[in-house]
């Protein structure tokens, strides 16, 4: 696999929303909520992450593509109900260094000339969860997380301020930190669709502004017994350096990036 | 990779609102910016501007930058970029010019830490207006985390900039697409300034320096046909990337750094004929006869260096101008008052009070271009 499919993954994964989730009733389960699986379930998608539940209420998430790259495990455990809320934790790491210096000589300089370098981070990240079941199959979802780089060596890479997806993704390792605050409202409109609309705003180092908007909109259309295509949309709205040309004047920039994937799970 | 890199460009240009890379018709107008409270002083009788023309480097001074191979640098800090535009703003002070041509200056640029050097300019000289034609202009260029970049070339003006357009010229062939994409698209920028109730016009250009296929060659022949057909006095200046006819030195240059050669970056050969039909129809403000004709009498009319005094290059000496590629034309009638042509390599020439050899990689052209009463 070449750097640069890595770095197409990664804007991928960031723009798609990350599967949560599987049902066990005959309609399609919702997504990106805090239901935490049984022992043994299981999901996959091309650019959604492997999900394995590894006993009752304990999930490991992890994306298989960035896993060699940017090995990253997540740990989501199922902390029980608190006034009708489901409630779920999100407890994780990643090591994005090696996958940063794959890119080196494209989205960061090769530094061939002084001792300047990609530096080794680690991102621990947590999170809470918290979906509340609503009329219709309806399903509300809140979330709350954050990540940080810990530095573990010299690194003289800065923000790449290029699209908020890479930019929001990359936060934690190139501006220290990201926080995520989100809400997603997924409906279901017959036994094998749902419809979803999501909300989040990141808050992360500076890079040039330390705020990030996003929102979305997606379908998934129920395939078999548990798999299903998603379709969805996405609206970024950051900061990346531009300018007005007119008149000079900073301006934030406002992005659509269009998502697809097929989710296996069983 | 090259796949790759093009899916990935797909993805973010079908979808974003700022296209990834930017591309611009033939011609194209583009707005002129003005200094607040800006007014036109009057013009001298017979009208007479005093010019300047000046490849800035991006403010980045002496820093070394990748592609240069002499160093790895690849952005500034702004506090980097505002002490090296300190500087350029007390040069064109020192000068004072009535009009000032600039190349290699930005406006949004990452490696420039986003530094509004046209705005700079106008808040920190006495000129008020500002016509700014982009020649590089990128959301995110994927090579060596150069990321945003918008560069161009820019008149700047004591009186009023009536016009201002951008005139496409002719892009590399020798690249592959992806690559030409996100590289420079050159371009001449044309100004028309109301001076005294006349109207002159103003070219600036900048042609290419890496080609292998003779770009630069077809860049000028391009001006030549532009200013042929100019029917107002006009300026013609900037940074040709070719040498004056009859120069000497013409390879093996001490700044040339020995890892470029190879490379993209590598110095193509320079072909003294190109400009003769430059010098044969205008007016160069530094002409043949006084450029000399021996290495020893052109060294003083050198405008470039890719390596300050700080830097011992592959000859095994000091980095110092060694070169001219730096130009002021005008059409006869117009001429060049005698004895205000020169090129400011060092403090004190001209009465300046910086020393242009840390400022950037090129030094400035200056002169006083006596606009004739009838135009031709």
């Amino acid at each position: 696999m070449s750097r640069l499919t890595l770095v197409v993954v990664a804007v991928t994964v960031a723009g798609v929303t990350t599967p949560l989730g599987w049902g066990h009733a005959a309609d399609l389960a919702p997504r990106d909520t805090a239901a935490v699986g049984r022992a043994g379930d299981w999901s996959l998608g091309v650019a959604a992450p492997l999900r394995y539940a590894a006993r009752d209420g304990v999930e490991l998430q992890a994306h298989p593509l960035l896993f060699l790259v940017a090995p990253n495990l997540l740990v989501r455990v199922a902390h029980g109900v608190a006034l009708g809320w489901q409630l779920a934790g999100e407890y994780g790491a990643s090591l994005p260094t090696p996958a940063m210096r794959l890119a080196q000589g494209y989205v960061f300089p090769t530094w061939d000339k002084s001792a300047r370098r990609v530096g080794w981070f680690v991102v621990p990240r947590a999170g809470v969860v918290a979906s509340h079941l609503g009329p219709a199959n309806s399903v509300l979802t809140l979330r709350l997380d954050a990540a940080y780089g810990f530095g573990l060596s010299r690194n003289d890479a800065t923000p790449l301020e290029s699209a908020a997806p890479l930019d929001v993704l990359l936060a934690p390792a190139l501006s220290r930190y990201r926080i995520r605050c989100g809400v997603t409202h997924d409906v279901s409109i017959s036994e094998r669709v749902r419809v979803r609309a999501a909300a989040n705003v990141y808050l992360h180092g500076a890079q040039p502004s330390p705020i990030t908007f996003a929102a979305g909109v997606g379908v998934d259309i129920g395939v078999g017994e548990r798999s299903r295509l998603v379709l969805g949309a996405s609206y970024w709205n950051s900061d990346t350096g531009a300018i007005d040309l007119a008149t000079h004047e900073h301006v934030r920039s406002n992005d659509f990036f269009p998502s697809l994937d097929f989710i296996w799970a069983g | 990779m090259r796949a790759c890199l093009i899916v990935l460009l797909f993805v973010v240009s079908a979808t974003g609102c700022e296209p990834v890379y930017t591309t611009w018709d033939a011609r194209e107008s583009f707005p002129v910016f003005v200094k607040a409270g800006a007014a036109s002083p009057a013009a001298p009788a017979p009208l007479a501007l005093k010019v300047m023309t000046w490849n800035v480097k991006y403010g980045a001074g002496r820093i070394d930058f990748w592609f240069d191979l002499w160093g790895d640098r690849t952005e500034m800090t702004l506090p980097e970029v505002e002490g090296n535009m300190a500087g350029i703003y007390a040069l064109i002070n020192d000068v004072q010019p009535d009009v000032l041509l600039t190349n290699e200056i930005e406006i949004d640029s990452k490696r420039s830490a986003y530094y509004d050097m046209v705005k700079g300019i106008l808040d920190h000289t006495a000129l008020q207006w500002a016509a700014y034609t982009p020649t590089w202009q990128s959301r995110f260029v994927p090579s060596e985390g150069v990321g945003r970049m918008n560069m161009g070339n820019c008149i700047f003006s004591r009186y009023p900039i009536v016009a201002s357009e951008r005139i496409a010229q002719a892009d590399r062939t020798d690249q592959d697409p992806v690559t030409s994409a996100f590289y420079l698209h050159r371009a001449v920028g044309r100004a028309e300034l109301e001076v005294g109730g006349r109207h002159v016009a103003v070219y600036t250009v900048h042609t290419e320096a890496y080609d292998q296929d003779r770009t630069n060659a077809r860049q000028q022949a391009q001006i030549l046909e532009l200013v042929r057909a100019e029917t107002l006095p006009f300026l013609l200046g900037g940074d040709l990337n070719a040498l004056p006819p009859g120069t000497v030195k013409v390879a093996d240059f001490n700044d040339e750094a020995p890892a470029a050669l190879g490379t993209a970056f590598a110095q193509p050969p320079y072909h003294t004929d190109d400009l003769l039909p430059f010098y044969g129809e205008l007016r160069e403000a530094i002409d043949l006869a006084r450029y000399g004709t021996t290495e020893a009498e052109q060294q003083r009319f050198y405008t470039h260096s890719v390596i300050g005094e700080g830097t011992i290059g592959a000859n095994g000496e000091p980095g110092f101008w060694n070169r001219h590629l730096d130009y002021l034309f005008v059409r006869p009638p117009d001429a060049w008052r005698p004895g205000s042509t020169d090129v400011l390599q060092r403090r004190f020439d001209s009465g300046i009070q910086e020393e242009p050899i840390g400022l950037s990689d090129h030094c400035p052209v200056i002169g006083t271009w006596d606009v004739a009463a009838v135009a031709p």
